[in-house]
This record gives C-alpha cells, sequence and structure tokens, in this order.
C-alpha cells in the first residue's frame, strides 16, 4: 500500500482510525440523520485546517454563516479567534441558485483558485443533500458530481455531509438517496445518534477508506466543548502499540482478501467481503487465527457450499 | 467475629483465585480460622485446583481449608457463578471450627468415613455442634447395570445427547469401580445416626459431566474423599433443616419391579415405568420427546418421591427416555427392599423452587437472633431447572436471614442433612444451617 | 484496564464455558461492539454469525417492545442466546446445540450485568 499524504481531520480519534488523517485531496463523506453531529465534524474540520495555515472554502446550502459560527461558539471551536472575518470563509448557497452554482460558478472558482495557486483547500459542501434534490436522477447526480469533484479535489480535501433518510435507530446506508456521492467519495464515515443514552448510543463508524486500512468498529462518539467531537478510540490504541497489528501474517491476511475481492469469480468475492467483515470486527485477533480464518474461507468444500 | 463471604468469575483459575484472595480472604483482619472454599468444576486440571489451594493457603496463613467443586457456587450479595469461586472465611472465638478431617476411598468404606466425622464431633463437648462433610458425587458400582448389559452399548451412545446429566453417567462412569453415590452417603448417615451424631450437614462434590469430581482438605485435592470438619459453640446456636419443592404433588403410584443395584425402576403399577411415567405427567410419548428431547435438565422437573420412617416424603429424580422401557431414578438402593414401594410424584416449577429455598431459610431461623452467617447446600438440578433466575432464590435467602447476614450457597450432586438424629438423603432440595443466638426463653423470665 | 479491555474479558469468559462457540456484544441497529470466537472456525458458525449480525436489530426490537431479557434461537447446529446488557446494547452468546442452557444463561446473565457497568 503507498503512502498516501494525509491531513488532519480535527475531529479527536478518527486520524487513529483513519491511519492517519484523511488522504490530501480525496473526497470525504459524513453521513448521519440529523442532528447526529455532521456540522459539528465540519467546523472542527475548518477549525483544524486554520490552525494549519490552510485555506478554506466552506460552501453552505442550509445555514447562514452567523448561524454556523455561533453554533461552533457554543462548542467551543474557536474558529471566530483565527479568522477574523468569517464571512470570508463561508459562503452561503441559496437553494434557487444551486442549479447555477455547481453547474457554472463552482467550477469558475475552482479553475480560479487554481490559477491563484492557493495553498492547499480544505473545501466543505455542508450539506450535500440539498444538491442531491436539484438532480434527482442517479445519472444526472453522477454526472454533476463527477465533474464538481473533479476540480475540487485539484484544489483541496473536501469533506462533504450528507443527510441521512433513515428512520431512527436503521442503518441502511446503501439508501437511494445517498447511494451516489457514497459511490463517488473516497471516504465515508458514517455517524449516528441512537437516542437511548448510554456509551455507544452516538457513533463513528468507517464505512469506506480507499487507500487505508481503516478500523472497522464502530466507536463512541461524544460532543466535547473546545474540539467540537471526539471519538473513543481507547480500543483501537492498544492495538496500535501491539505489535500483533503489524504482524506481517495480518497484513499478508489483508493482501489475500483483497487479491481475493478484486478476483472476477463472484464467489471468491463475497468469501472475500466475509473475511473482511469478521476481520474487522476482530482487529484483535491473532494473526495465527487469521490465517485460519482465510483457510477455511478458502476451503473448496465452502466454496461450493457458497456456489449453492 | 468476623466473617466474610464473596464470589468471583474468572476464566482462568489462577485469576479467580487471586481476586477472590484480594477481595475476600484479606477482608479478614490477621489470620482466618478457618475458610470454605468452592470452586467451579471448569478448570478441570487436578494441577490446577491444587496450586490454587496452595495460594490460597500461603496467603491467609492457614490450612484449615476445606472445600470441593460445585457446578454452581454463590454467596450472599452476589450472583451465583458458574466459572468461578466462592469462599467464606472465619475468624473469631464465638464458633470453634476443628481442624479439617479427611478420609480418602469413602466411596470403598462409607462406615469408616463416618468414623471420622463421629470423632471430630465427639471431641468437643460444646453446647451447640454440628458436622459439616463433603463428599464425591454420582458414581455408579461395578454392577450397576450388570442386568442391562446386552443393551449397554446402544444406550450409552443414545443417551450422550439426549440426557446429558444422567446419560453422560451411564455414558462414562458404566462399569467403573465405585460404589453407587446414592448408597454410601446413605450408609454414612444410618452410621452417623448410630454413633449418636445429632446433626450434620453435608453435599457431594459434582462435575455435571460425570468425570472427577474434587475435594480440599488444607493444601490437599483428594478425588474419592471426605472432608469434613465440626462447629461447635457455647454461645451461639445452630439451626439446620431441609426442605425441596412440594407445592405440586399431583398422584400417588406403587414401584412394582426395579433392579436393587441401581434405582432403575423397570415397572410402575405393574406397567413398563416408561409408559407409567407418561401416563402420570400426562404427555404423549412424542410431545415429551420433543419438548424434552435437547432438554436433559427439564426431565428433572419430575420428582417421585418416597415415604420413609423419618419423613413423609423424601424426593429423587426419575427421568424417562425413549428407548428404554423403565426410569431411571435416584432412589438409595437399601430404599429398594419391598415389592410394592408407594411413591408420591411432584412436578418442579421454578417458582415453587424458590418458594422452598425462603422456606428452609425461614424455618432456619426459628429460635436465633442475631444471625451470623448461614450455610446452604442446594441442589445442581434446581439450578438447572431455575438458570438465570437462580440469583432470585440467592435474595429470598437473603430476604428470610437478613441483608447482612453472610451465607454460601454450593449446588451439590447430592444433599445431606442429619436432623436431630433424622437423617435425610435426597435430591433436587435445599439443606442449611444457621448459626445466631437462641432467643431468651420468656418462661424462665420471672417477673 | 479499559473500559473495551474489560468487556472483551468477559466475552472471553464466556466463551471458556463447554460447547460456547462465539460471544458478541452488539449495539441493537447490529453494530457489532465487541466479539469473541472459539479458535475452531466452521463454516456452519461463520452462517449462524452472519444470520446473528443481520437479525440482532429485528430481535433488539422485539426485545424492547415486550420487554424480554433473554431471548433463545436453535438454528442449524447452534443455539443462540441473546441477553439484554442496557438499552442500546445485547450480549449474545453462540452455542452448539448440546450446551447445558441452564448454566449458561446464569453466566449470560452475570456477564450482561458486568458489562453493563462498563457502559
Amino acid at each position: 500500500m503507498t503512502r498516501a499524504e494525509r491531513i488532519s481531520s480535527g475531529i479527536e480519534g478518527l486520524d487513529v482510525l483513519l491511519q492517519g488523517g484523511l488522504i490530501k485531496n480525496s473526497i470525504n463523506s459524513i453521513v448521519g440523520s440529523s442532528g447526529t453531529g455532521k456540522t459539528t465534524f465540519a467546523l472542527a474540520y475548518v477549525y483544524q485546517g486554520l490552525l494549519e495555515g490552510d485555506h478554506i472554502l466552506y460552501l453552505s446550502f442550509e445555514e447562514s454563516p452567523s448561524k454556523l459560527m455561533s453554533e461552533a461558539e457554543s462548542l467551543g471551536i474557536k474558529i471566530k479567534e483565527i479568522a477574523k472575518n468569517y464571512n470570508d470563509l463561508i459562503h452561503l448557497v441559496e437553494s434557487e441558485k444551486i442549479v447555477e452554482f455547481m453547474t457554472n460558478i463552482l467550477p469558475a472558482l475552482a479553475q480560479k483558485l487554481k490559477y491563484k495557486n492557493v495553498k492547499h483547500t480544505r473545501i466543505i459542501l455542508d450539506p450535500l443533500t440539498p444538491i442531491l434534490w436539484e438532480f434527482p436522477s442517479e445519472k444526472d447526480q453522477r454526472k454533476v458530481l463527477t465533474k464538481i469533484y473533479h476540480h475540487l479535489s485539484s484544489l483541496g480535501t473536501v469533506l462533504q455531509t450528507i443527510e441521512e433518510p433513515n428512520a431512527f435507530g436503521q442503518t441502511d446506508i446503501g439508501a437511494v438517496e445517498t447511494r451516489v456521492p457514497i459511490y463517488l467519495s473516497d471516504s465515508v464515515i458514517h455517524i449516528q445518534n441512537l437516542g437511548l443514552g448510554g456509551k455507544y448510543n452516538r457513533t463513528c463508524k468507517i464505512v469506506k477508506s480507499r487507500r487505508t486500512a481503516h478500523h472497522e468498529g464502530i466507536y463512541p462518539l461524544e460532543f466535547a466543548f473546545g474540539q467540537g467531537i471526539s471519538i473513543d478510540t481507547s480500543s483501537v490504541a492498544e492495538i496500535i502499540i501491539d505489535s500483533k497489528t503489524n504482524d506481517v501474517r495480518y497484513l499478508e491476511l489483508k493482501k489475500k482478501i483483497k487479491e481475493m475481492s478484486k478476483d472476477k469469480d463472484p464467489k471468491k468475492q463475497i468469501i472475500a467481503q466475509i473475511a473482511n467483515n469478521l476481520l474487522g470486527e476482530r482487529e484483535k485477533r491473532e494473526g495465527k487465527e487469521n490465517i485460519e480464518l482465510v483457510n477455511v474461507l478458502t476451503d473448496p468444500q465452502i466454496l461450493q457450499e457458497v456456489k449453492k | 467475629m468476623q466473617i466474610t463471604a464473596g464470589t468471583t468469575s474468572h476464566r482462568s483459575i489462577n485469576q479467580a483465585t487471586k481476586t477472590i484472595i484480594k477481595d475476600v480472604i484479606d477482608n479478614i483482619n490477621g489470620t482466618p480460622d478457618f475458610l470454605l472454599v468452592a470452586f467451579t468444576p471448569n478448570y478441570q486440571s487436578k494441577e490446577d485446583y491444587e496450586y490454587a489451594l496452595a495460594k490460597i493457603c500461603e496467603e491467609s496463613g492457614t490450612k484449615n481449608v476445606i472445600g470441593g467443586i460445585f457446578p454452581g457456587v454463590a454467596t450472599s450479595n452476589e450472583l451465583p457463578t458458574t466459572q468461578g469461586c466462592s469462599v467464606m472465611g472465619f475468624k473469631g472465638d464465638e464458633v470453634q471450627i476443628q481442624p479439617p478431617f479427611d478420609y480418602t476411598n469413602v466411596r470403598i468404606n462409607p462406615k469408616k468415613g463416618a468414623q471420622e466425622i463421629k470423632n471430630a464431633y465427639k471431641a468437643t463437648d460444646k453446647l451447640s455442634k454440628l458436622g459439616f462433610f463433603l463428599t464425591p458425587g454420582p458414581f455408579y458400582q461395578t454392577d450397576a447395570f450388570e442386568q442391562l448389559k446386552v443393551l449397554d452399548t446402544f444406550f450409552a451412545k443414545k443417551f450422550k445427547k439426549m440426557f446429558n446429566l444422567i446419560g453422560r453417567i451411564i455414558n462414562k462412569n458404566m462399569g467403573k469401580n465405585g460404589y453407587g453415590s446414592t448408597l454410601f452417603a446413605d450408609t454414612i448417615l444410618k452410621t452417623l445416626v448410630e454413633d449418636g451424631v445429632k446433626n450434620a450437614l453435608g453435599g457431594a462434590t459434582i462435575d455435571l459431566d460425570m468425570e472427577k469430581c474434587y475435594q480440599f482438605s488444607g493444601e490437599n485435592v483428594f478425588q474419592n474423599a471426605l472432608v469434613g470438619t465440626i462447629f461447635s459453640s457455647d454461645k451461639l446456636s445452630f439451626n439446620n433443616n431441609w426442605t425441596f419443592d412440594k407445592s405440586q404433588h399431583s398422584r400417588n403410584f406403587f414401584l412394582t419391579e426395579f433392579l436393587k443395584s441401581s434405582g432403575y425402576v423397570q415397572k410402575i403399577n405393574k406397567k413398563p415405568a416408561n409408559e407409567a411415567f407418561l401416563e402420570l405427567i400426562d404427555i404423549s410419548r412424542d410431545l415429551y420427546d420433543e419438548a424434552f428431547g435437547k432438554l436433559s435438565y427439564a426431565s428433572l422437573l419430575y420428582l417421585s418421591a418416597l415415604e420413609n420412617e423419618y419423613e413423609d416424603y423424601v424426593p429423587f429424580v426419575s427421568v424417562c427416555h425413549p428407548i428404554l422401557d423403565g426410569v431411571i431414578a435416584t432412589v438409595p438402593e437399601k430404599s429398594l427392599c419391598n415389592d410394592n414401594i408407594k411413591a408420591d410424584f411432584f412436578t418442579q416449577s421454578g417458582t415453587g423452587i424458590q418458594k422452598s429455598a425462603f422456606e428452609c431459610a425461614n424455618n432456619l431461623i426459628q429460635g436465633l437472633t442475631d444471625l451470623r452467617f448461614g450455610i446452604f447446600i442446594n441442589c445442581s438440578n434446581r439450578l438447572l431447572i431455575a438458570g438465570d433466575k437462580i440469583d432470585k432464590e440467592n435474595k429470598l435467602i437473603e430476604q428470610a436471614l437478613g441483608e447482612d447476614v453472610p451465607f454460601i450457597t454450593l449446588y451439590s450432586g447430592g444433599e445431606f442433612s442429619l436432623i436431630n438424629q433424622k437423617p435425610i438423603y435426597s435430591a433436587v432440595s435445599i439443606h442449611g444451617f444457621v448459626a445466631g443466638e437462641p432467643t431468651v426463653n420468656t418462661k424462665n423470665v420471672v417477673f | 484496564m479499559s473500559y473495551i479491555q474489560g468487556i472483551s474479558s468477559e466475552l472471553e469468559d464466556l466463551i471458556f464455558l463447554e460447547d460456547v462457540e462465539a460471544s458478541m456484544l452488539f449495539r441493537i441497529d447490529g453494530n457489532v461492539v465487541e466479539s469473541c470466537f472459539n479458535k475452531k472456525y466452521s463454516q456452519e458458525l461463520l452462517r449462524t454469525v452472519q444470520w446473528c449480525k443481520a437479525n440482532v436489530e429485528k430481535v433488539s426490537l422485539e426485545m424492547r417492545s415486550n420487554n424480554l431479557n433473554k431471548v433463545t434461537y436453535e438454528l442449524n447446529e447452534f443455539c443462540v442466546l441473546f441477553f439484554v446488557v442496557n438499552s442500546i446494547t445485547i450480549l449474545t452468546a453462540l452455542a452448539n446445540q448440546n450446551v447445558n442452557l441452564s448454566l449458561l444463561s446464569i453466566e449470560a446473565k452475570r456477564k450482561s450485568q458486568i458489562i453493563a457497568n462498563y457502559l
């Protein structure tokens, strides 16, 4: 796996889960239903960018800049202290202008910034959902988003928030409404709030992260004054110290699964998927046991079973 | 008097031992006088138990330890565990607890085992005294299934899946050397009566797989031994008692034909026992198999109780099996003497079991005040019937004794009591004893 | 010991019981919080694990709406026991059908109470 250049997300714990942070010039999606903390995620991302001296382009499709600022303030994210004139950072795109903005203005803006040789930019699309509504067909969505992503990713690293349409407690992240942006994203972070209290009430899960051997469990998440959101990765921290994670056998196994997932044989793809799921849950399993698992999974008899 | 009781649970015996020492034994200031130690059988290896006991003796500073393995162990204020250890520790002058005695090969010579108890019992002249002993669990004597031999191997295989408990005894221990457990416990109790011992409480160590069961005395781990001690006191009184779930008594029947060597009942009411048994529980063969095919312990819901000279009923387990014509029962062999034995039929329920535990504890506290502690020997079959509701039973005991009274419950493979020279050996029952100050006899107060 | 190590250790205790093949802590939406497996894998076991994962949401909804503490299923060669830990997590023990269910449920109840303290 080639080491990609990464930037810090600004969310405590997330960088650990993503093996160092978001990949530079990638498209990253935060998916979650209302009130899960998507915007807070975005604000923490902005704040980290400001600390690192990045250029910020926050495109808000719903909230006014002042409202977003007061939200940041209430969580102790001191964007105002660093960027005196926040109106330069945050731009409200009104709903009637979305189509024009997406098809003409944004590509032009991106071009302009590119020619200006602006340093790395953090681009925030919050939320992407109104755009998706303007282009109901998946085909159109794909067309518009591919174009936009192409321009934006050459400028910097994109973080977009997507409203999850599902009802309470359901986790059908593959819903029609979110399918296209998820499909086009390099990484997808799913945040949930079950609303029942307790440690695993609010959680974060990395659903997808290209070029990253990310952690696949669900991790408790909480709002933290000063940093917006923090993810409890105490279970992961120990794995990092543990030499088992870097065990060659473990890496070998990951490789084997990856190869299998690319195989044309659909049976092998299914097996790879199952293995990947199980591995994600069992990062702590010993390397040797992992190898055994794959041996079981690649057993010709089991292949027969799957075929059936 | 300092008394501590606690339970710990862990997959590793070393860890469980470490925690029990830290959380329970160390709570006693100074060296404890006596420790009652009960482990669950899941740790299996004898060396493991030896190591654990050595550690307990070393850390506590006393070798006055007895105990054994039981499928479930519990103490007051704790959930019962099936994977861990319970300990009760004593220090103080109110109750004298004699250094433990042990006698190996009790299965071969139960009378000699009873002698050990008697000797220790006679060695103290305190006002109140009670013998406490633990024995090996159920074993079948060599000729137990002699008359079934033709069908042996076939049954052994079939039994294993259908009846985990009884099936496994037969499967694994048929033909092994040894005395039938029911008989040796019975013999011990009767010998004690003859020797003038008044009160005793005992239980059989057991592993539900009927493999090896261990008894502890000091640092020693035995496989076929009787271990015990005598509790005595001038200041405190001891009450002991027993009961079982009598709430659902259905009808009477007669055991008309049986194997005198094993408690295997061939005919009930002159009909094949199996058929008669199903008639008694009023259920069809198919339904019985469907309901209980995989739940071996469900059969334990049915008890046959025999009348004896001391009590109205003493209960024993009856197990019905699809292939056998007879019924397997845990009736002591010596009780099977006449040709027509009247028995009563009881159905056990979770609620009934809980109520009977409360009843037992409630009877125990009569005439006592300021209770110091309690020791209960409960049947492991009751543990199986109750399942995860077993903690309710312990809560009820706690309710009866009072919140701060420490007690320990050992889920055994046989319960024995000698209550004022009345020997009780029974199955699926709860036996217990408590220590407390006798209430002042108002008749003696002169106004 | 971190809370997750504690949970993991409790789950591991369960698979040390005879005939218990796996123990998992699920969130009610089917996400796995922590899990522990017996060293011997089998296709049947994997299939049953997948079944648990796919159905825990349905089961938990049923358990919550009917105020159930414990639900037991028998499927394939296995017996699956769901035990409520708290409002959002469920302890699942997967055992061979010959398992002594009573003993397992005593221990599962014990574990669920300990795990609830961690969460």
